[in-house]
């Protein structure tokens, strides 16, 4: 379907030709007179001009449709002209919104007889997720510029998908809740570990290796080392895609979905090396959900759930956030899931998301990219409204990681766990 | 084209030919018995019919050529952009001004009333009291700005000061609004936290 409007581009013609013929009247000026006739057949031309329909056929290359992330991919779209003569045509093409042009530009402005072709060659940065080109829009004029018909042209379907892959992180802080599985994680319980838990009385059978000598040598009484049992962690990275999430900086490359998302992935990697299992969700205008696991094929489903889910889309939602999506998130969680909530923490929602996932017996760890700024009022205002938020999260049992987008996620887990106790 | 369209150029385009052939054959003209003041009262509607085209062409909003930008990535706004459009529609003194001045006062209020209960270790409420009695922060701008009686922000200031403080560019609301933003600020950087 077309849309045919004016250009006004012909609109001052009128008058003029009504001053001159005025003017000439009452001046008694043949020569004005007379060139308002001309002024006349143009402005007639115009309001009689209508912009030609256009018959268009669209080819498009893509050179890599299974990019790694930031890989240039090469991109040709071909239009040719199956139609009568088009004096002033314009191409848009339909680039997915993710995917910035690095080089070249994916618009174009031509006049193509009939069979005449026109190409638009660019490149994209390959960016996460599944990417459907639209189809271009073509703007046609007819030869005074006075009408204009804007319409999409068919084009085959064309897409770019990329998956990110999933690396490890330094360690995660996870919070001593844990599932009946060995794994990875210092519960409160005394058992087989490394991490000290308490003295008890030496049993014959203890191994040599647990005797605490210096209590010995002290006390002269055999005393047995009891550690911390390792417990294998079900943890949910729960990633926060509401509107409210979708922030940026101006000196920074991605939103704070898609840092989150980047963070995310590494902890992923991480946990997932440790033995423990871990699942993914969305909670955002719709939710999403992949259930904790372990194993290879649970990661590679992982990678590409964190890479591909629609609900984790690298661009703001257009639905609206109701809150019963976390409900149904919770409904689908067991009582010793752990969450990671990934969350700029931009509103006072992403509070109340931690305080109703504790209040239901989840350990919550957030990992909050820092998306403030403080050039202007309002940005430094949201600074200190977001770092009073953090501070709400610690007081109400939460560990916080404070994560600036620019260092490594790493370095802010360092930071923050110097300040954590068990 | 209309009906009318079509008309009218028919008429208009009549009366072209008509006129240049008169140029051609002056001689026509004393058959169509048309008087000097006839031509002069045409003359003044033609003037005065070409105000409509150019009222049109001033009252025609701009519009942007069709298509959008497809090579840019729409970018996120910042953290606090929403509080920025409200400070920059107070300092426009537009119509939509009072509602901006409310809508910031109360947005500027929760997170002054967080702030101060955080600082204080009180209740909200207790923080929203300090907030109308104006204890809550040394400067006299910022604490006059929750006052209950929304009148001179700047009257505590001397009287040199409360000039310059008039004088000086933009909504004098605005930029205690804006001191206001300085102190929560300065809580939350030097002791609000745990």
């Amino acid at each position: 379907m077309s849309v045919v409007r004016s250009t006004e581009r012909w609109r001052g013609v009128s008058a003029g030709a009504l001053v001159a013929l005025g003017l000439g009247l009452v001046l008694s000026r043949p020569a004005l007179v007379l060139s308002s006739a001309v002024a006349v057949a143009y402005a007639a031309a115009a309001r009689s001009a209508r912009a030609p329909a256009p018959s268009l056929v669209v080819e498009r290359e893509v050179a890599d449709d299974e990019p790694a992330p930031d890989d240039r991919v090469a991109v040709e779209t071909t239009v040719r002209n199956d139609g009568g003569r088009l004096v002033d045509l314009r191409l848009f093409d339909g680039v997915p919104p993710a995917l910035p042009v690095t080089d070249g530009a994916a618009r174009t402005a031509v006049a193509l007889g009939p069979g005449d072709e026109a190409t638009m060659s660019y490149t994209v940065a390959a960016a996460r997720g599944d990417h459907a080109w639209e189809p271009p829009t073509a703007v046609v004029r007819d030869g005074s510029g006075a009408s204009e018909r804007e319409l999409a042209v068919e084009a085959p379907a064309t897409t770019l998908t990329c998956v990110p892959r999933v690396d490890a992180a330094g360690d995660v802080p996870l919070a001593p809740l844990t599932t009946m599985h060995t794994g990875q994680v210092a519960s409160h319980e005394p058992g087989a570990g490394v991490e000290f838990h308490s003295l008890r009385e030496y049993r014959p059978g203890d191994p040599m290796g647990h005797v605490d000598w210096h209590h010995l040598a002290r006390t002269g009484e055999p005393a047995t080392m009891a550690f911390h049992a390792e417990r294998m962690a079900a943890v949910v990275l729960l990633f926060d895609v509401r509107p409210a999430a979708y922030v940026g900086r101006p000196d920074l490359d991605h939103n704070a979905v898609e840092y989150a998302l980047a963070g995310g992935r590494r902890l992923l990697g991480r946990l997932l090396d440790d033995g423990n299992r871990v699942g993914v969700a969305g909670l955002g205008a719709e939710t999403c959900w992949l259930a904790p696991g372990l194993g290879r094929e649970h990661r590679t489903r992982a990678e590409q759930f964190l890479a591909t889910a629609p609900e984790l889309s690298a661009t703001p939602p257009e639905g609206t956030f109701l809150p019963s999506g976390l409900n149904t998130l919770r409904a689908r969680m067991r009582g010793d899931h752990q969450v990671v909530w990934l969350s700029p923490v931009a509103d006072d929602y992403a509070v109340e998301v931690a305080r109703r996932l504790q209040s239901a017996g989840h350990a919550v760890t957030v990992v909050s990219p820092d998306m403030t700024a403080e050039e202007t009022a309002g940005q430094r205002l949201a600074r200190a409204d977001r770092r009073l938020r953090l501070d709400d999260l610690r007081g109400a049992g939460a560990r916080v990681v404070d994560w600036r987008p620019d260092e490594h996620l790493d370095v802010a887990v360092a930071r923050a766990t110097r300040g954590w106790r068990r | 084209m209309s009906r009318r369209r079509r008309a009218a150029l028919a008429v208009g385009t009549t009366a072209a030919g008509v006129g240049l052939a008169l140029v051609v054959r002056p001689g026509l003209a004393g058959g169509l018995g048309v008087g000097e003041t006839a031509v002069l009262v045409l003359g003044a509607l033609a003037l005065a019919y070409a105000v409509l085209p150019v009222g049109q062409w001033r009252g025609t909003r701009r519009r942007a050529a069709p298509g959008d930008e497809p090579e840019v990535v729409p970018a996120c706004d910042p953290p606090g952009d929403d509080v920025d459009r409200l400070f920059a529609a107070v300092d426009r003194g537009a119509i939509a001004e009072l509602e901006a001045r409310a809508k910031l006062r109360r947005r500027l209020e929760h997170s002054a009333a967080r702030a101060v209960a955080r600082r204080d270790d009180c209740s909200r409420d207790a923080a929203r009291e300090a907030l109308a009695a104006g204890t809550w922060t040394d400067d006299p701008v910022a604490a006059a700005y929750f006052a209950e009686r929304q009148g001179d922000v700047a009257a505590a200031l001397p009287a040199g000061r409360r000039l310059r403080f008039h004088l000086a560019p933009g909504s004098p609301r605005a930029r205690a609004a804006r001191r206001v933003v300085d102190e929560i600020t300065a809580i939350t950087e030097t002791g609000g936290g745990r």
